[in-house]
């Protein structure tokens, strides 16, 4: 079944611009996580790449997120998510103070944003989830990454969602992470497999989101995409 | 002689009363809150928040206290000054460091803290026991009536050992700031009008506390119309507070 996920997987990186000290720079079996560097470390790392891509430091910048995610999912989409602050119409969760939040910014402010998680992590909202995904589909839990509420501000196009999801894999395969276990509705299945997300066919029906699949991405790593197969 | 004790106790009897109405007051704001709510984690980065302004160079207003002339003679309170300073000076990066451990920057300083700041500074140097005043405050005010609705606050699914150290090192059996402060007033030999003084900064300090506590508890307080977006650190701060070790206190946490 992991083979089946390395189908389409992009070829070798297209060169590794900036050095991280003490990583593999290049596909190989000798991959390992950087003993001590955090998730919240391997995404802060300084880039050139994505110079509108910022990881969130600051509450301020959280709330403005939150309240982007109500507006998509509960206002528009009506999932009922809950939030655990005091603010209407912000949607924060319990997981926000341990996974790390993303977003990329215009002159106009916040465009799109997503949470990362590490996929072990046991308090993440489906770790359950994961956990039985990466059993069943060979994927160590230690190298593998959630992506969650992937929100676009209304006045966006939305095209800066690929700059994150892009942002995510090269800095975290150049730290030692592998895959990425996520869910996502069947309608955004075919966006997920432009970034060489494989379908499962594990299906779950969340209480809140409705019917969901598992997607897993191996990136073999490899911290970029072959860029004539993605075409978006 | 009698006269002076008399008058030295009935100072002192002031300022325990200004502690016990602080005390009364802080229960009377947590409860009107907690009573139905638990507390929420934005109201927990406030409070970090405010508690990080506000201890940030505390040990600038000890060590000015120290300093003035009227503590010649009382130098065993300014031997405890000194300590109390050396002890304290810390402390808001353990506040910050909680906050990093959330992920997050504290927010900026609120402006019932730059009022604290503006108005403390400028009387620390000439009256110093106003600005101790404020320290029994701040020291005692989570405990006595407060204390069952200050331990209820500390109850949210987000809070960690990790997250907590500045709430777990100012419980007041972890260390007993409130006491001691109190001890070295008792013990400083103080004339009526330090304890004029003391009860004057009791009283303005019980104010200010109580208008950032509101603040953290209730976003939508008069207060956060102040609010400013992010605090700029520069990349020293933001690393000394990401570093942060709680053996650099120097005592057991």
């Amino acid at each position: 079944m992991t083979d089946d996920m390395g189908r389409g997987a992009a070829g070798l990186a297209d060169g590794f611009g900036e050095a991280m000290p003490g990583r593999a720079t290049a596909q190989s079996d000798d991959f390992h996580r950087v003993p001590g560097l955090t998730l919240r470390d391997a995404l802060s790392e300084r880039t050139t790449r994505f110079p509108h891509v910022h990881v969130v430091r600051d509450y301020a910048v959280l709330r403005q997120i939150g309240r982007i995610r109500h507006r998509q999912y509960v206002q528009s989409q009506g999932k009922t998510y809950a939030s655990m602050v005091l603010e209407r119409h912000c949607l924060i969760e319990p997981c926000d103070f341990h996974a790390v939040n993303i977003y990329a910014r215009d002159q106009r402010g916040i465009t799109c944003a997503m949470r990362i998680g590490e996929a072990g992590d046991q308090e993440g909202p489906y770790a359950a989830m994961i956990g039985s995904i990466a059993r069943q589909f060979d994927v160590p839990l230690e190298l593998a990454l959630t992506c969650t509420r992937l929100v676009r501000s209304p006045r966006h196009s939305g095209r800066h969602a690929v700059d994150l999801i892009d942002f995510v894999r090269w800095q975290t395969v150049r730290a030692g992470w592998r895959y990425c276990i996520m869910q996502t509705a069947e309608k955004l299945v075919p966006f997920f497999r432009k970034f060489e997300f494989q379908e499962t066919g594990q299906w779950s029906e969340d209480a809140a989101a409705g019917r969901l699949q598992a997607l897993i991405l191996d990136t073999r790593h490899i911290p970029t995409q072959k860029r004539q197969e993605t075409s978006r | 002689m009698i006269d002076d004790d008399l008058k030295e106790a009935n100072g002192l009897l002031e300022v325990y009363t200004c502690i016990a109405e602080a005390q009364e007051r802080f229960a009377d704001l947590l409860s009107s809150y907690l009573v139905d709510h638990p507390t929420t984690v934005d109201q927990y980065i406030r409070y970090l928040s405010f508690q990080y302004h506000l201890t940030r160079n505390v040990q600038r207003y000890f060590l000015a206290i120290a300093a003035h002339a009227d503590l010649a003679r009382r130098r065993p309170l300014r031997e405890f000054l000194y300590r109390f300073a050396n002890e304290e000076e810390l402390h808001y990066l353990v506040a910050a460091n909680d906050l990093a451990k959330l992920g997050l920057r504290p927010l900026p300083m609120p402006f019932d803290v730059e009022l604290w700041h503006h108005f403390f500074g400028n009387v620390v140097a000439d009256r110093p026991f106003v600005r101790l005043g404020a320290a029994v405050i701040l020291e005692n005010i989570a405990d006595g009536v407060a204390k069952e609705w200050v331990k209820k606050a500390l109850q949210g699914a987000f809070l960690t050992r990790d997250n907590t150290k500045f709430l777990v090192l100012h419980q007041h059996e972890t260390l007993p700031h409130g006491n001691q402060v109190l001890t070295a007033i008792e013990e400083g030999g103080l004339d009526t009008r330090h304890f004029a003084d003391l009860v004057e900064g009791a009283r303005k300090g019980t104010v200010l506390y109580l208008r950032m506590a509101e603040w953290a508890l209730r976003p939508s307080a008069l207060a956060a119309i102040c609010d400013r977006g992010i605090l700029e650190l520069d990349i020293a701060e933001e690393e000394r507070i990401r570093s942060f070790n709680m053996a650099e206190l120097g005592h057991p946490a």
